[in-house]
């Protein structure tokens, strides 16, 4: 494995064609540890922002995104299709999120994604004479409008807004043709700030 | 340039993201187009309060590779570390963690009067060799931070202290890329010089195109760093 490019889902992907399918079940086994932290580099970002959508307090998140990878990677042999790597992912991280859920609710603690919105929502109506189109937007409004983007847009604007990654290394991670990450980027910047101009803090952020 | 034009590279004008050859165009178009300049400056704003928004999310992320880092490699199940809930462990589950922390106050008190004095830098290289085993020659220490602080301190005379943002950008005057969108950190000596504790493999020499591809920083308990140049790969540090 090279230096240049390790870090790109590219080189992933090819690697997981080109190898032997047990290269990536199990890239620690194999000694390619590298593989693994290429995963957890491309992948970490996207599966924060879609595990918010579930859990929405960044730290309970962040966990469960954590747990998410080690889980994945305990797993990994478990994965059949290996360009379904993404939705093998989220679907690991949907599963630790409600894994989650259960174990606050027999703490007793509300953790229902729509109730926890709704709260939010209630605490937004009521601060809503104050907001003004100056009002930055909040970091689960930013989330929550760019999970609802067309799945064409998503990843490169977690890349690029959350993660403020170069457009150099979007277009290198995801094997993306230069000028198709900037036309990507700007579309995804004009429909966040449509959306986000309509309620800059919708479904309040719980920092 | 026409307006429709400008629109479709301003976000990439606001981020500096075009060519010079570009961005001079899009610089006179704006100069003379009072909309555009309008859509500008609206532009920069919103991804102000964008960057502005997106720092806890980056932060999370370090939490999140911390704690992968964190847990054993060779596919041994590993202890996720969590993030503190809050300060001094106040949070939404922070009533839940009181009998937790007396646990843990009790744990760590047998532990300060057990613990084995010294950074045991013998046994660091026992431990790189047993999991590393590409790392056949160690420079490095290991064990609590204000332990080898101390004995640092003590045997060459220089201050080690946790990372700290304007360390990032240089290790020993080579240049290290950024990991994600995240800063490289590392120890540094006080004064000018700066440095590491290094675990490198005896023929390991860094090359103009090292990249790190991992790393955290936990507040100076625990720090280490991946760094791969041509073929090779090299732990570089465990700071506990």
């Amino acid at each position: 494995m090279n230096a240049a490019g390790t870090l790109t889902g590219r080189s992933l992907h090819e690697q997981d064609s080109a190898d032997s399918p047990g290269a990536l079940q199990d890239p620690w086994r194999s000694g390619d540890e590298l593989a693994f932290r290429q995963m957890v580099q491309r992948f970490q970002g996207p599966l924060l922002s879609y595990v918010v959508q579930h859990i929405r307090n960044l730290q309970d998140a962040e966990d469960t995104v954590q747990d998410s990878f080690l889980r994945a990677h305990r797993s990994l042999h478990q994965l059949r299709d290996k360009d379904k790597l993404w939705e093998w992912l989220k679907q690991i991280g949907h599963n630790v999120a409600m894994d989650f859920h259960r174990q606050e609710r027999r703490r007793g603690i509300p953790t229902d994604p729509e109730t926890i919105r709704e709260m939010g929502d209630q605490r937004q109506d009521r601060q809503g004479d104050d907001l003004n189109e100056a009002d930055p937007p909040s970091l689960q409004a930013i989330v929550d409008a760019i999970e609802e983007l067309p799945e064409t847009y998503r990843q490169v604007a977690v890349y690029r807004f959350l993660q403020e990654w170069s457009y150099a290394k979007i277009s290198e991670t995801l094997g993306l043709d230069p000028a198709a990450v900037r036309q990507r980027i700007s579309r995804a910047s004009r429909i966040l700030r449509t959306t986000l101009s309509k309620n800059p803090n919708r479904k309040d952020a719980q920092p | 340039m026409t307006c429709e034009q400008c629109e479709e590279n301003l976000q990439a004008y606001v981020d500096h993201e075009l060519s010079p050859g570009e961005e001079a165009d899009m610089r006179s178009h704006i100069d003379h187009c009072a909309q555009c300049r309008g859509e500008r400056d609206g532009l920069i704003r919103f991804s102000r309060g964008v960057h502005n928004a997106s720092i806890p999310f980056q932060e999370s992320l370090e939490h999140v590779n911390a704690g992968i880092l964190a847990a054993e490699p060779a596919g041994k199940e590993g202890a996720v570390v969590r993030r503190p809930a809050g300060m001094f462990g106040f949070g939404r589950r922070g009533i839940f963690t009181w009998g937790g922390l007396v646990s843990a106050a009790l744990i760590i008190g047998i532990f300060l009067v057990l613990r084995p004095h010294g950074p045991e830098p013998d046994r660091l290289i026992d431990w790189a060799i047993q999991h590393y085993p590409l790392v056949d020659q160690v420079h490095g220490v290991r064990g609590d931070a204000v332990v080898v602080q101390e004995w640092f301190k003590e045997h060459h005379g220089i201050v080690l202290r946790p990372p700290a943002k304007a360390d990032y950008a240089e290790l020993s005057g080579c240049k290290m890329t950024e990991f994600g969108s995240q800063p490289v950190p590392l120890l540094r000596f006080d004064g000018k010089k700066k440095s590491a504790v290094f675990v490198l493999p005896a023929d390991f020499s860094i090359p103009g195109d090292i990249r790190t591809i991992g790393t955290f920083a936990r507040k100076g308990f625990r720090v280490e760093v991946w760094m791969e140049g041509s073929n090779s790969y090299v732990r570089v540090m465990q700071f506990l």
